[in-house]
């Protein structure tokens, strides 16, 4: 904890007023742990905490009629017709947690409507390309099969993007919003910003961040897939508030787009290894895995001969070659392969 | 979903779209703490009440047009101050808004309005008392710093000074009220 010698020292501090002034339990532990150690302080406190308190002393209370009247002035000029049950009166701070919580809820409901509406005008950049007014530009960055790339973004976020995978994003990300696009997978790591929350669009989810770190995996072949590994995020479906869930670090949502979303956990160790140049197959399928490498070398494999139904490969590569990858899982599982250019052959021998 | 959730740049959206539960929410949210604000500057609620009452107004009129720089509140806050000062002290009405921060001299003619609206200054202790007298631009200056806990930079902007003057500003209220803190 830093020093604390001056009224002034403890007024700056933000878990100060939030101890004094909303009795935030957080900050109340803290500051009492704080005083046991340095009893020498406590005049200072004190001092500090009686300027706070009577600088924030209500000198005349607003009655809860002058500001409905208020209120209904301002909507009857403007001829608005707003339901009166969203007026009421705000919480006094240190409410209880559960108090406030409902009085959340209620809020909540009021604004489904408009919420919805805004995501769907937002949603499809495409219909933003195509009434392109003066300003409104897209920025794209993709990459092809067999490469992998990291960029920075307006916001100083950045972003590795896997290949034949895309981001896209208007001119004004990181100005007035931080909204972007995805296809295929990237890894996110994200800039905070309290104000601007960061949101991901891709295939019907939305995925909104305040600063944290987070993979999706949205090919158009598998579930979509967001894994989350610092921070906290917000999944939801695109439209839809129905149901939200929140990822704590090392929880994933698994979703095909039909079915219901689901949330579990997963390897924080093993996740992510893409960015770092490494391979790996738990189990896979040989239609998975000749779908992957595709995509991580850039090539055409064809399979041919006589495949053992339920196969299953595994294995794990750092940065390794193409041929390299193929002569190892070759060996295990029985093939042998040839490489031209950029089409490949696997060859399983007959037993 | 919920507005207290919700980002400042969402809300605001909401509002230019025309949302009138996004208006509401922010009624609800910042007018207590204008009015609040307010009651530093004038004892006179109908006023107060009213100046919200046009600042919310025109916020709705002109919503499409507002630039919001730096937050919603802020945005409040600054066209509060600027309209509830003109009709406090209707003799800088008519003059244009920029010259007016750095022309008036607040501190002096703050004690006039207070005199002639007849406030009376009833304290209990010597810090309350100390804190009632205190010129208003340093306790303005303390106000928006401690309890609205807004950025120096935003207090500077909004009551139109420059950084050294506001640091000097809320050094003396400070020092104002620790001593008579020690008379007690």
């Amino acid at each position: 904890m830093k020093n604390f010698n001056t009224v002034e020292d403890f007024l700056e501090d933000r878990s100060f007023r939030d101890n004094v002034l909303r009795k935030d339990p957080k900050a109340g532990a803290l500051w009492k742990g704080y005083l046991e150690n340095f009893p020498e302080r406590k005049e200072i406190y004190r001092q500090a905490e009686r300027i706070l308190l009577e600088l924030n002393a209500a000198e005349c209370e607003r009655t809860e009629k002058s500001r409905r009247k208020t209120y209904d002035n301002i909507t009857q000029r403007l001829g608005l017709n707003t339901p009166k049950t969203t007026l009421s009166k705000k919480p006094s701070k240190p409410e209880s947690k559960s108090t406030t919580r409902r009085y959340a809820v209620y809020l909540s409901i009021a604004l489904l409507i408009g919420a919805a509406l805004f995501t769907v005008v937002s949603q499809n950049p495409l219909n933003d390309i195509s009434d392109t007014q003066e300003k409104i530009q897209w920025v794209v960055k993709s990459n092809p099969k067999g490469q992998k790339s990291r960029f920075h973004l307006p916001d100083g976020s950045s972003v590795v993007v896997n290949s034949e995978s895309e981001i896209r994003y208007k001119n004004s990300f990181g100005k007035t919003d931080r909204q972007l696009y995805l296809v295929g997978e990237s890894f996110f790591e994200v800039a905070s910003d309290s104000l601007l929350p960061f949101e991901v669009h891709t295939r019907g989810l939305v995925v909104t961040a305040l600063g944290t770190a987070f993979n999706i995996n949205s090919f158009a072949d598998q579930p979509v897939n967001v894994q989350l590994a610092g921070g906290k995020v917000k999944v939801q479906k695109e439209n839809d508030e129905t149901e939200i869930f929140y990822l704590k670090p090392g929880e994933e949502i698994v979703w095909d787009g039909v079915e219901e979303i689901k949330k579990r956990s997963f390897d924080l160790k093993n996740a992510f290894l893409w960015k770092e140049g490494k391979l790996r197959f738990k189990g896979h399928s040989i239609s998975e895995f000749k779908a992957i490498l595709e995509r991580w070398y850039g090539v055409d494999i064809e399979v041919v001969g006589p495949i053992e139904p339920g196969l299953k490969i595994k294995g794990e590569f750092d940065n390794a070659y193409l041929s390299e990858v193929l002569e190892s899982v070759g060996y295990a599982y029985g093939f042998v392969y040839k490489i031209d250019q950029k089409r490949v052959t696997i060859n399983f021998k007959p037993k | 979903m919920n507005f207290q959730n919700l980002g400042e740049v969402e809300i605001w959206k909401l509002i230019e779209k025309g949302n009138e539960h996004a208006f509401a929410f922010i009624y609800q949210e910042y007018s207590d703490d204008l009015f609040k604000y307010g009651y530093k500057f004038t004892q006179n609620q109908d006023l107060i009440e009213d100046v919200i009452q046009d600042v919310y107004v025109v916020l709705w009129e002109q919503r499409t047009c507002i630039q919001i720089q730096r937050s919603i509140k802020y945005y409040l806050f600054s066209a509060f101050r600027r309209d509830l000062i003109r009709h406090i002290n209707f003799s800088y009405q008519n003059e244009p808004l920029e010259e007016y921060h750095s022309k008036i001299a607040w501190e002096k003619s703050f004690m006039d309005i207070l005199e002639e609206n007849q406030v009376i200054l009833e304290s209990k202790t010597n810090l309350s008392k100390a804190l009632e007298i205190l010129p208003t631009r340093q306790k303005e200056a303390i106000y928006l710093r401690y309890i609205h806990e807004m950025a120096y930079n935003e207090i500077s902007d909004l009551m139109g000074l420059q950084m050294p003057s506001l640091y000097n500003l809320i050094f003396r209220a400070l020092k104002t009220l620790k001593e008579n803190l020690h008379s007690v």
